[in-house]
């Protein structure tokens, strides 16, 4: 996609002139704003930043609509994080499927659900957007099966904050090599697929390896948003969108400054799900609060409740995210590097420090658990974060695991190493996030200590229940195990059409936001990140100014 | 078990060592062997050199000569395999070796690396320990009173040979939970332990917890029933709200059941006996590993009834 293709312009919004009185402008015009002169390469009424979950119902909605539709991502090829999700959303209201199961559900009853004050997911939502939400619920189930989706018919839950069964999974794509993680059941693959398929064929133009850099309004900090700038593999174009801008970018967790001012524990050495395909890299929401955005709801970042973070599971690698495993044959595997090693059974490794110190009960998944990894290391260099964390085992639990300890199921460059003794072992540990060598008597000395507990059976420092295997039988071996972040949680403040609001509570005229990168409404997945999708195409596709 | 020492200066290179088969549990003044092996930070090879294991004054115990080989699936660990005598009093009994550097071309610096033994008293009865869980038997668990363990056979079956005395047993497999049963020996005994079998966790359901809303005992859950004959309006003696509980009971659960506890109405109780006079409730938002409240046990007088009754 090296030159840009001239879109469709609609004839009428070139009639329409902006607020600030500056000329109407197509593919190549030339237009005076306040901020200088900007050529335009391009026109359509709505432009969509990410060809997400949240991006891809947005361009189908306003197609439906009548407006001309461009889409821009990034990345080389659409879904972002949606091409990686188990393809569970979570939508209610009482819709066909969830009848079929004799599930008796009704809008009402789902607004209640995600407003319960008694569940850190909910508690801090704002209700307006919750409340639409739960209204469009049944009509968004509906839309994605107008465009394709497929779903299994087997419902799941409840779970979070709903009362009722709610989830049911989307089916995978159909062809392998189009699924980026295959054999994982990657079925939000089956979502993210159809629902591209479904808006080609209704006329919206999807330009990959384009990345928004900047959102173009009429003044710095004031006026409509005119369109946006956008980075080509060759060049960087301006993108007019006469109608509205929608963000749905994907979220922050990837880009550690903007996510450090929510918690300035979470430092770089705490990864990301989803990478290396798609990183949440707040692109969105830095380009929206440059031209004066707030964000919404921060509250829910601190709530310690949800997926926000959570315990490698694949050990050894460098993204070891819960159900996500590249395999050999994914299209990531060359930059993934390795599957890791899935944790069956916590006794069957102690988790240790930067300076070789167990910190936690390795069987706990609570937030306990993270706030002890997080907690200051003793590292006088850097006093935020809890530095890396390292699985330890030898032979006897890598056998219980039944875990082969080579590549390609360990990368031994920077996230798993092997050693004959423990004090050998520390220090062949060389990470990019390990700042000083880990001391080999502080290990030895660890150990020694926790097969004391093993002896007796109680963990007198973390209480680990009955802790059972010894760390004793060369060789030994340490992985890659410190936590992993993944949801957002919070974005930038809308209002309940999805328009992006200021950080005085006006609204930024022409912008928008759904998905990951909207504030607000804290539910973990796909299903509100569809729903906002399609309210912010439909305001957008409709709005006249 | 092992020790890195710096080398002073960059020529002189260090031993790290490792103990290993340490036997989890060994008899008073019964003879055992352990591993040891000496691996150099030089690449050295060391098969030949002599390791110590030395008692906690000092005084060595035994000495081995490592191997010409080193140990399968180890760089260059050379090894020896060392005969101990176990002391005659219980206990963990801590332990260290050493490294000796003589006769090697190239000088090596080495600490003594700790380890421990645990040595038990010479047993005087066998405790059968049968593990089950949702009525079939348990094979492969590990069965353990401390250091002495057993394995449990397919009958779900498992041994143990213990002195007289106050013992905790524990069962442990991958993918079970089983509580802690404290108990004194005093001759050849049998205990049953119920384990539950943990739920497979989708690990797609990423959130930290599932939504049963057990707050109160109010919620009627989906699991066993284990309901025994009753009255309509009798309360069980025990009753618990978790469907893992051998005594959650659907039947009474379904009706909205209070609790008065020392008079006071309780509305965060997990779970209750009136015979033993406790009730457990829930430990504020703390969750265990598998999302279940953590409990505190008060000991008082436990009324329980019928709210709907109460309430007309």
């Amino acid at each position: 996609m090296s030159k840009p293709t001239q879109t469709a312009v609609n004839r009428r919004s070139f009639l329409t002139t902006g607020a600030a009185g500056a000329v109407a402008a197509g593919a190549g015009v030339t237009e005076v704003a306040a901020q200088g002169t900007i050529t335009w390469d391009q026109t359509a009424d709505v432009v969509i930043v990410g060809a997400g979950v949240a991006g891809l119902p947005a361009a189908i909605t306003a197609r439906d609509l009548g407006a001309s539709v461009i889409v821009v991502d990034g990345n080389y090829d659409i879904g972002g994080r949606g091409m990686l999700s188990g393809g569970r959303v979570q939508l209610g209201g009482g819709h066909a499927l969830q009848q079929k199961f004799n599930i008796k559900d009704t809008a009402d009853q789902v607004f209640m659900d995600w407003v319960r004050h008694d569940d850190g997911e909910s508690r801090y939502s704002d209700r307006d957007l919750v409340r639409v939400f739960a209204d469009e619920n049944v009509s968004t189930y509906q839309f994605l099966l107008d465009n394709g989706v497929e779903f299994i018919e087997k419902p799941i839950g409840p779970v979070d904050a709903s009362t009722l069964p709610r989830i049911f999974v989307t089916k995978e794509w159909h062809i392998p090599a189009e699924v980026v993680a295959p054999h994982r059941a990657r079925n939000g693959s089956g979502l993210v697929r159809r629902l591209t398929e479904s808006a080609r064929k209704k006329g919206a133009t999807i330009l990959l390896k384009h990345r928004m850099t900047r959102i173009i309004r009429e003044q710095p900090m004031a006026g409509r948003v005119l369109g946006i700038e956008v980075k080509t593999p060759d060049r960087t174009i301006n993108i007019r969108a006469t109608k509205g801008v929608i963000v749905a970018t994907g979220g922050h967790t990837g880009n550690v400054n903007f996510r450090r001012m929510f918690d300035p524990r979470l430092t770089e050495e705490y990864q990301q799900a989803c990478e290396p395909y798609v990183s949440q890299d707040a692109g969105g929401e830095l380009a929206a609060m440059d031209i004066g955005a707030s964000l919404w709801a921060t509250a829910i970042q601190t709530t310690e409740t949800g997926a926000a973070i959570t315990k490698t599971r694949h050990i050894g690698c460098r993204w070891g995210y819960s159900s996500l495993v590249y395999e050999t044959d994914s299209v990531m595997f060359p930059q993934a590097k390795a599957t890791g090693l899935t944790v069956k059974d916590w006794q069957d490794v102690i988790m240790v420090n930067q300076f070789g110190k167990r910190f936690w009960d390795e069987n706990d998944d609570s937030h306990n658990f993270f706030n002890a990894a997080m907690a200051y290391s003793g590292d006088k260099s850097k006093l935020n974060g809890g530095g890396p964390i390292w699985a330890i085992f030898d032979v006897d639990g890598a056998a219980r695991e039944k875990w082969n300890t080579k590549p390609p199921n360990v990368d031994p460059d920077g996230w798993f190493y092997s050693a004959d003794t423990l004090s050998e072992l520390a220090g062949k540990i060389k990470s990019q996030y390990q700042k000083q060598p880990m001391p080999g008597t502080a290990l030895a000395d660890t150990v020694t200590r926790y097969n004391t507990f093993v002896a007796e059976g109680v963990d007198k420092d973390f209480k680990k229940k009955t802790p059972m295997f010894k760390i004793e039988k060369p060789p030994f071996y340490a992985a890659w195990a410190t936590p992993i972040l993944h949801d957002a949680l919070t974005g930038l403040r809308t209002t309940t059409d999805a328009q992006v609001v200021d950080t005085r509570g006006q609204v930024i005229a022409g912008l928008y936001c759904a998905g990951e990168s909207q504030g607000g409404f804290a539910q973990h997945g796909l299903a509100r990140c569809l729903v906002f999708g399609r309210v912010a195409g439909r305001h957008a596709a409709k709005n006249s100014a | 078990m092992t020790e890195a020492v710096t080398a002073a200066e960059p020529a002189r290179h260090a031993a790290s060592l490792a103990v290993w088969d340490i036997p989890a549990a060994t008899t008073a003044g019964e003879h055992f062997a352990v591993k040891v092996g000496a691996k150099s930070s030089g690449g050295c090879g060391l098969g030949g050199c002599r390791v110590d294991v030395l008692d906690s004054a000092g005084a060595v115990l035994a000495s081995g000569q490592l191997g010409a080989e080193p140990w399968p699936g180890t760089d260059a660990l050379f090894w020896s395999e060392i005969e101990l005598c176990a002391p005659s009093a219980p206990g963990l009994m801590p332990l260290a070796v050493r490294f000796s550097a003589d006769g090697l071309v190239e000088p090596h610096d080495s600490g003594a690396s700790p380890f421990h033994v645990a040595v038990v008293a010479a047993p005087d009865h066998v405790l059968t320990v049968t593990v089950a869980a949702a009525g079939s038997p348990v094979a492969d668990a590990i069965v353990r009173a401390g250091p002495i363990r057993a394995t449990t056979d397919e009958t779900g079956r498992a041994r143990l040979h213990l002195a007289k005395g106050r013992h905790e047993i524990a069962v442990w497999k991958t993918g079970y939970d089983a509580p802690i049963t404290p108990l004194t020996v005093e001759a050849d005994a049998t205990l049953r332990v119920e384990a539950k079998v943990l739920p497979e966790h989708d690990p797609d359901a990423i959130s930290t917890r599932t939504r049963s809303g057990r707050r109160e005992l109010r919620v009627v859950g989906a699991g066993p029933n284990r309901s025994q004959a009753m009255t309509d309006d009798a309360l069980p003696d025990r009753l618990c709200n978790n469907p893992n509980s051998p005594h959650y009971n659907e039947q009474v659960l379904s009706r909205d059941v209070g609790i008065r506890f020392n008079g006071k109405e309780k509305t965060n109780v997990e779970e209750y006996c009136i015979s033993e006079g406790w009730i457990r409730v829930a430990a504020g938002k703390a969750l265990d590993r598998y999302g279940n409240p953590l409990t505190i046990k008060l000991t008082g007088a436990v009324e329980p009834y019928f709210r709907d009754k109460t309430e007309g």
